[in-house]
């Protein structure tokens, strides 16, 4: 029942792997990580989804949130994600209009 | 070398003082310690004083009420308490033992007394005494910080009653007091708090918003608390006011809201269902038309015996983009139909450590209850809902709209 948070740069952009739970009680721990990388810089972000076992209203809201952070530097914010749990759920909200979404993150880079 | 000692030696300068009293007390002899005790010199006290003269007043009402009665029928007296008067009004804590000695025909000549020093044992008595003193301060001290404590818990306890009494206040401001009687529909509600001390996220409402037509909608804050409270109560507002508009309409006008309202700061955004009816009295029939922001597909139960999500045209989750398009859906609710609409608090509730309800399992209980009145289907879904292992996460909100039969 927790998140799991990891970021490293590959291909000029940067690659944040998230684990575990996005939920009302993680979601701000993941929103940290995300204004943080963008204060120091960095505009054009990657987030894993593929070890994300859970993904609620809140979660969604902070991805938006980070992607409007990053659009206001002109960068980007582009999703990893097989899971059909999770694509349904992007699906449902409309966001496969609005996040670019990869199979895996070389194809992300 | 053989050491020797002297009798007399040994009775001047024993560690204990020695006195021999006539049987009025008068001192007829006595030993240097105990003159050193005392601070007297042999002189002063040989047939001068009495035994009573060396104690304090107290010392001496003991002496004659009890320590002298005593010897006289027993003949001795062991381990008296006593005090004695230093020449410099100091005082000196004795132990006293005295023995009666008697003549060949029995009369009492003399008193024989031993005097041990006390002063260690009174120390200790006192330190004792003192230690009790002080665990009872101790004791009263921790009785007060437990009354204090008590106090502090209750206060605690006070506010936040009070504080929960406002937020469900809050909370109920947010949600219908009870749905309307809307002719030719039978409609139930349901909704769950995951947290009683944090404002939820859920929202629904039914009203009128002509002669024939109804609206509702329900929707689903990401977030909670009170920043989500306020873009709740936002989205009602917004979307009662946009209702007579097409569906469509109104959740594009809270969009732009949103999207507007929260551009800067903390993003918010909502996901939503938004419909009107307008039931036929003479069919008996309800025609629906509806649009979703984002939003989980309501599930369309018929009579007949099947259940099936109606997924609309996906209208993006509310507030994220400055403009969208909700394309509106329609269906016809025959008699016995319910439309059932719910959050992603139901879909995605936690059945145990691994596994979430999902949308078959709703489907699956929803088939049972197709024909069933809509309370029913609303009452078995909140009992599916209190009975998983895992106490809920997030906030659920049920709404089923049926074509009365």
């Amino acid at each position: 029942m927790d998140l799991s948070l990891t970021t490293r740069p590959e291909g000029g952009r940067t690659v944040v792997e998230v684990g575990g739970e996005i939920d009302v009680y993680t979601a701000p721990k993941l929103r940290e990580t995300i204004v943080s990388l963008v204060d120091a810089g960095h505009y054009d972000l990657v987030v894993d989804l593929e070890r994300v076992e859970f993904l609620d209203s809140t979660g969604l809201g902070v991805l938006v949130g980070g992607l409007k952070r990053v659009r206001t530097h002109d960068g980007s914010l582009s999703l990893v994600c097989t899971q059909e749990r999770l694509l349904k759920i992007f699906r449902i909200t409309g966001l496969t209009k609005v996040f670019e979404i990869h199979p895996d993150v070389a194809s992300a880079i | 070398m053989i050491v020797t000692d002297s009798t007399e030696e040994v009775y001047e300068t024993a560690p204990s003082g020695h006195l021999s009293t006539t049987m009025d007390g008068t001192i007829v002899k006595i030993n240097a310690t105990l003159l050193g005790w005392l601070g007297l010199t042999r002189d002063a006290v040989i047939g001068r004083m009495r035994f009573a003269d060396l104690l304090t007043i107290g010392g001496r009402l003991y002496n004659e009420t009890h320590l002298a009665p005593s010897l006289r029928m027993q003949g001795a007296v062991s381990g008296i308490a006593l005090e004695l008067k230093r020449d410099d009004g100091g005082r000196f804590p004795v132990l006293v033992s005295s023995v009666v000695k008697y003549d060949e025909t029995g009369e009492p000549v003399l008193i024989r007394t031993t005097v041990f020093d006390a002063q260690i044992r009174r120390a200790y008595e006192e330190e004792l005494l003192r230690g009790r003193q002080v665990a009872e301060e101790a004791r009263q001290q921790a009785d007060l910080a437990r009354h204090e404590a008590e106090i502090a818990h209750r206060q605690a306890e006070a506010d936040r009653a009070q504080l929960q009494d406002a937020l469900s206040v809050l909370q109920q401001a947010l949600l219908p007091e009870r749905l309307p009687d809307v002719p030719g529909l039978e409609t139930a509600s349901y909704y769950h708090t995951a947290s009683a001390i944090q404002l939820g996220g859920d929202f629904y409402d039914l009203f009128a918003v002509d002669q024939e037509r109804w609206g509702f909608f329900l929707g689903d804050v990401c977030g909670k608390g009170p920043a989500a409270a306020a873009v709740t109560s936002l989205a009602r507002y917004t979307l009662r006011a946009a209702a007579l508009h097409d569906p469509g309409s109104a959740l594009a006008a809270l969009n732009a809201l949103l999207n507007e309202r929260f551009a800067t700061g903390d993003p918010r955004y909502c996901t939503a269902v938004f419909g009107t009816l307008r039931p036929d009295p003479d069919t008996g029939q309800v025609a629906v038309e509806f649009a979703s922001g984002g939003h989980p597909p309501p599930l369309l139960i018929r009579a007949g015996g099947t259940a099936d999500f109606v997924h609309t045209t996906d209208g993006t989750l509310l507030g994220i983009l400055p403009s969208g398009e909700f394309p509106p859906t329609q269906l016809l609710l025959e008699p016995g139909d319910t439309l059932l609409l719910y959050t992603d608090g139901l879909t995605e509730a936690r059945v145990d450590e691994d596994e979430f309800y999902g949308e078959q399992a709703l489907r699956t209980l929803a088939l049972r209850y197709a024909g069933a009145p809509a309370s029913e289907l609303v009452e078995a879904l909140s009992e599916v809902l209190t009975s998983f292992g895992v106490p809920l996460a997030d906030d659920t909100a049920l709404l089923a709209l049926r074509a009365t039969p």
